[in-house]
């Protein structure tokens, strides 16, 4: 049974508690101000922080974020850290698309220098990287045996194999290899399931955007990362595809087996966990760590093909037109950290699910390149407005367990954009403000129109104003490729 | 409603289905076809006796601590399927329906050319799940994840 009778008060400006009540562990903490915790309060998501402040061995309070929205189990746009003695692991606090997340790539030209080429661009982007429902490459299928090898070395086997530039790896989320990956623990079926996936972007909320910096609001932090005014950028939204879905249903099954065998009451089953000392917690760890790989290496093909199809139609070398790789960053994710509890430092395993990891500056895990300014985060917005770049702070570690927010968090249901979209040429409405849409299926489009999302930036003012978060640029799109 | 029939619900992030039906046994089929027909972009059906012209059977032997769980294990089991082979579910006869084991011969066939599959399901979740008997009716709510 879900938690029943959970309030919400006031904090201060942007913060909101959720007191403990009821079988809660601890209380929740949302990120919000006066006109996104209307939003909030509008759907069940408060009620899944509640949830997962009931789960054994949390740490700190169970924490949401600006973007929060109603998801399954978790809310997206969820924090909870766990006792690595007394806690638990939860496949659903991961989610599906393990290690989702989000690439940036910058550049040396500017969008005025690529507008004449940007239809072309965008129609071999739409060429080059296979999307849209179930998408699949015919000319990549990699046998179980170099499935495995991408499960343990990421987006390492991707560069050796010709994807990408060695040094891409240093602006990876630990370094595009998650240690601790066992393929044994990855099941037939999902290992079929991503022979011929890896390099695809997929479907729904997943995008390719290439667009251009539009505001600096951080010359120190955008100049380090190679963000200049006017310059063009390349985004790339995707996940661990089929595979990670595999793995996470293989594990809840799993999982809600482990909940009645250790007694762990349960608010909804989506939260079904195992104890982190468990045998099935190490389990799902090693699989999940896998498919946290194979999301490393299926965006650092993209960005590779990226760069091809840029070199294609500008006629020039990537390396000469500048495209090097800011950060790659996952938000969909449980990670063992290492963070200070009730004054204490100590290690604790800390899911994200639709929350992006933001490391201060001098953080040892944060690339030496970016020490000085703190770990790249990357808050993409819907494809008719803009996305914003920050840097990770200080506050992020102390009071968030290193982080902040990962998008703009859907406002309507997909049925009701659709019903939005209804008689109207999405395409042809961004089109006519400059913006290029290339889609597999116009469903895809209609079900991502930019009502359906907040503005993200309010979102973002929310991560900063509060400090989990340091706003350096804002990009806005030019050309966006969808599922 | 009418006798057995599936429809969409509204989920912020993700897509729910409700099914109603007068048997335990017809919800899982009826629970199948609507996740077909949302496959399929689909948000209401009502499967008529001539749905179900398959043009491959398998048999389907399941287990699970209990009838919810199998219900959402059933659903996976036809998504692998759709998603591994490209086929759709069409049809089924349920032999053994059980507090923790289902039976079942689904029978499946390609997709019209005319109406592909429109959407990619990531799994089929056990949040709000419900599967109950109101009055003389089954009911069942599932949250997909898009």
């Amino acid at each position: 049974m879900a938690v029943e009778g959970y309030r919400l008060e006031r904090i201060d400006e942007y913060r909101w508690r959720v007191p403990r009540t009821g079988p809660m562990l601890t209380e929740g903490l949302v990120f919000a101000d006066d006109e996104l915790i209307l939003h909030i309060r509008g759907d069940k998501s408060l009620q899944q922080v509640a949830n997962v402040a009931c789960l054994p061995g949390i740490q700190g309070p169970s924490i949401a974020m600006p973007d929060i929205h109603w998801g399954y189990g978790f809310p997206i746009g969820g924090v909870a850290a766990f006792d690595l003695e007394e806690g638990v692991i939860s496949p659903g606090g991961v989610g599906y698309d393990i290690n989702c997340g989000v690439r940036l790539l910058r550049s040396d030209i500017t969008a005025q220098q690529l507008q004449p080429r940007l239809a072309k661009l965008m129609d071999r982007l739409y060429r080059n990287v296979p999307s849209g429902v179930g998408a699949s490459r015919s000319d990549l299928k990699l046998s179980p045996k170099e499935v495995a090898r991408v499960l343990v070395s990421g987006a390492a086997w991707a560069v050796k194999n010709g994807y990408g530039w060695p040094q891409d790896l240093e602006r990876i989320e630990a370094g595009g290899t998650i240690e601790g990956a066992d393929p044994d623990n990855i099941s037939q079926r999902a290992v079929e399931r991503g022979r011929a996936q890896v390099g695809t972007l997929g479907s729904g909320n997943h995008f390719i955007e290439i667009g251009y910096v539009g505001e600096v609001y951080d010359e120190t932090a955008a100049a380090a990362l190679g963000l200049f005014k006017g310059l063009v950028t390349a985004f790339i939204h995707s996940g661990s595809r089929g595979l990670g879905y595999q793995v996470c249903d293989d594990y809840l099954k799993t999982m809600l087996r482990a909940s009645e065998k250790y007694g762990i009451v349960l608010q909804d089953r989506q939260l079904c966990s195992a104890p982190l000392q468990s045998d099935e917690a190490r389990h799902y760890l090693a699989a999940m760590r896998g498919a946290a790989n194979y999301a490393f290496c299926n965006r650092q093909m993209m960005g590779h093909w990226v760069r091809e199809t840029f070199e294609e139609v500008l006629g020039q070398s990537a390396d000469r037109l500048g495209l090097r790789l800011v950060y790659d960053v996952a938000h969909n994710i449980a990670k063992i950290e290492t963070h200070t509890v009730n004054g204490r430092e100590k290690k604790v395993c800390v899911h994200r699910k639709g929350a992006t990891r933001a490391f201060p500056p001098g953080h040892p895990e944060v690339p030496e390149v970016y020490r000085e300014v703190g770990q790249p985060i990357f808050i993409p917005g819907d494809m008719g407005r803009y996305s914003y770049v920050l840097v990770g702070t200080e506050g992020a570690y102390k009071e968030t367990f290193g982080s902040t927010c990962h998008g703009a968090g859907r406002m309507m249901s997909r049925k009701q954009a659709k019903r939005t979209a209804k008689g109207r040429a999405i395409v042809r409405e961004l089109e006519d403000v400059g913006i290029l849409i290339r889609a597999a299926s116009r469903a895809t489009v209609d079900e991502e129109i930019s009502e359906a999302y907040k503005d993200v930036k309010d979102v973002v003012h929310v991560v900063h104003k509060a400090g989990i978060g340091k706003m350096v640029a804002q990009l806005k799109p030019l050309g966006v490729l969808k599922g | 409603m009418a006798d057995a029939e599936w429809r969409t619900i509204e989920h912020t992030a993700d897509l729910g289905l409700e099914v109603e039906a007068p048997s335990l046994e017809q919800l899982f089929v009826v629970g199948a076809h609507g996740l077909a027909g949302v496959l399929l972009g689909d948000e209401a059906g009502v499967p008529s006796a001539s749905a179900g012209r398959a043009t491959e059977w398998r048999e389907l032997v399941l287990e699970g601590p209990d009838r919810q769980a199998l219900l959402v294990d059933w659903l996976r089991e036809l998504l692998y399927i759709q998603i591994t082979e490209g086929v759709l579910f069409t049809a089924a006869e349920i032999s053994e329906l059980g507090e923790d084991r289902l039976i079942a011969r689904a029978g499946f066939a390609p997709p019209a050319a005319d109406t592909p599959v429109e959407r990619e399901l990531k799994g089929v979740t056990y949040h709000d799940l419900e599967l109950s008997q109101r009055g003389d009716r089954w009911y069942a709510r599932i949250v997909f994840d898009l």
